[in-house]
């Protein structure tokens, strides 16, 4: 078969979530002449790039989904009557940042990081399924441990966990801070 | 006083901790020498002001006044205390610690705070037609956990019809025992008055007893009832004597 890219393409424009080789195969019955979808991407991608179009296709969640270019989010929005972009309060933002680097975590970890109470905050993500129970932690009173989902890594545009941003070190964070000891002093 | 150049919109934190945050940068503290004394006098002077403006204080913050006046105190002592190794323990460090975590988190959710803003602009195709009938199931079906179907079920629980359960009170008087009463309430004439059965009634479910007791007691011909002319009093005959 020679139209592999051209299949591809299709699988990738009819498809609401983010193909993945594993589809591939099976739509191929696990022939083993399935095509590569990573440097089928590739090839679509550079032509996309080469025409102008207005569509990329972006490495989300583990697979590969067609996506509009941010300079079309006017238009489209309007199509979806989703006029107003949709916001995380601080608090979820905190809290998702917590539970991705830390997870599966219980509620009273989260809570002790962020000093707050975090009920409203978990329940919240959890019906935004961004975050998932993922079981219970063997720590007095077992509490139900979150983890996130894949509809955070698609939503945030990560293929894995491993390419969110390293948790800053220590040190950087106080290069950030100078420690003006004499201006400590004049307080004391 | 400092704390009263700076006033602090308690709401705009996200607690105790992105508080003491902000009086670090504020005031370009080094993270690992905080002036307590100074800290604490202000954090206790924004809950006071809090009070003050009759604003409900959550929890954490009084933990947190709580957590600074202990450090405070600790650092007054004149005696030094000291780990296994001998070695000086700073009665700050736990907090130092749980500051420079919380920070580290603060800034990882501005980097994901502008992940969302820039993915939120570059829109997917939305949910396909589900395929009805298919061959192949393993492309059909998304993974599901055991909290998903736990979720559902309780969904479907939910929706369930609700029956509200209601106690039901065993009478007090069975309907024969009020048909013998009633019986035995003739006067000499033989003549009761409908007011009179009534009015000796104790509750509404006696009186409804009552009434019932008379209307068998029609049928079975043993009592007879007259009413002189419209909105009378009613009057109850006994029709036979046993």
């Amino acid at each position: 078969m020679k139209d592999f890219e051209k299949i591809i393409e299709a699988l990738l424009f009819a498809s609401s979530e983010p193909l993945t080789q594993k589809k591939i195969n099976l739509i191929f019955d696990n022939n083993s002449n399935s095509p590569d979808l990573e440097s089928q991407v590739i090839k679509l991608n550079n032509k996309y790039s080469e025409q102008g179009h207005s569509i990329e296709i972006l490495n989300l969640d583990g697979g590969y989904q067609i996506r509009t270019k941010a300079d079309f989010d006017y238009y489209v929005r309007k199509l979806l009557n989703n006029s107003s972009q949709s916001h995380l309060s601080q608090a979820a933002l905190e809290t998702l940042s917590i539970i991705s680097y830390k997870q599966p975590i219980s509620k009273p970890d989260v809570e002790s990081i962020r000093g707050v109470d975090c009920s409203g905050v978990l329940k919240n993500l959890l019906t935004k399924l961004l975050i998932k129970i993922k079981g219970r932690d063997n720590s007095p009173g077992r509490p139900l441990v979150y983890a996130t989902t894949n509809e955070f890594l698609q939503v945030f545009g990560l293929n894995r966990l491993s390419d969110l941003p390293k948790l800053k070190e220590v040190s950087e964070i106080l290069e950030e801070q100078p420690a003006l000891t004499e201006q400590i002093n004049a307080f004391k | 006083m400092k704390s009263q150049i700076y006033r602090v919109q308690i709401d705009q934190f996200e607690g105790p901790l992105d508080l003491l945050l902000y009086f670090i940068r504020r005031d370009e503290i080094d993270i690992y020498d905080i002036p307590i004394s100074n800290i604490t006098s202000e954090y206790l002077q924004i809950i006071e002001d809090m009070k003050s403006m009759n604003l409900s204080i959550a929890g954490e913050f009084i933990l947190m006044a709580a957590t600074l006046m202990r450090i405070k105190s600790k650092m007054l002592l004149p005696r030094p205390i000291l780990d296994e190794d001998g070695e000086l323990i700073d009665p700050r460090t736990q907090l130092v610690e749980q500051l420079l975590e919380y920070q580290q988190y603060k800034d990882i959710s501005i980097e994901l705070s502008e992940r969302w803003n820039e993915q939120s602009t570059r829109h997917h195709r939305g949910l396909a037609q589900k395929v009805e009938d298919t061959d192949n199931l393993e492309l059909a079906f998304k993974e599901v956990s055991l909290f998903d179907l736990a979720k559902y079920f309780k969904e479907a629980m939910d929706r369930m019809p609700v029956i509200t359960s209601y106690e039901l009170k065993r009478d007090s008087i069975s309907l024969d025992y009020k048909k013998e009463h009633i019986l035995q309430s003739f006067d000499g004439d033989g003549v009761l008055s409908f007011k009179r059965l009534l009015s000796n009634c104790k509750d509404k479910i006696e009186m409804i007893i009552s009434f019932l007791a008379l209307l068998d007691l029609i049928r079975l011909r043993k009592i007879s009832v007259f009413q002189n002319q419209l909105f009378d009093s009613i009057e109850i005959h006994r029709l036979e004597k046993n």
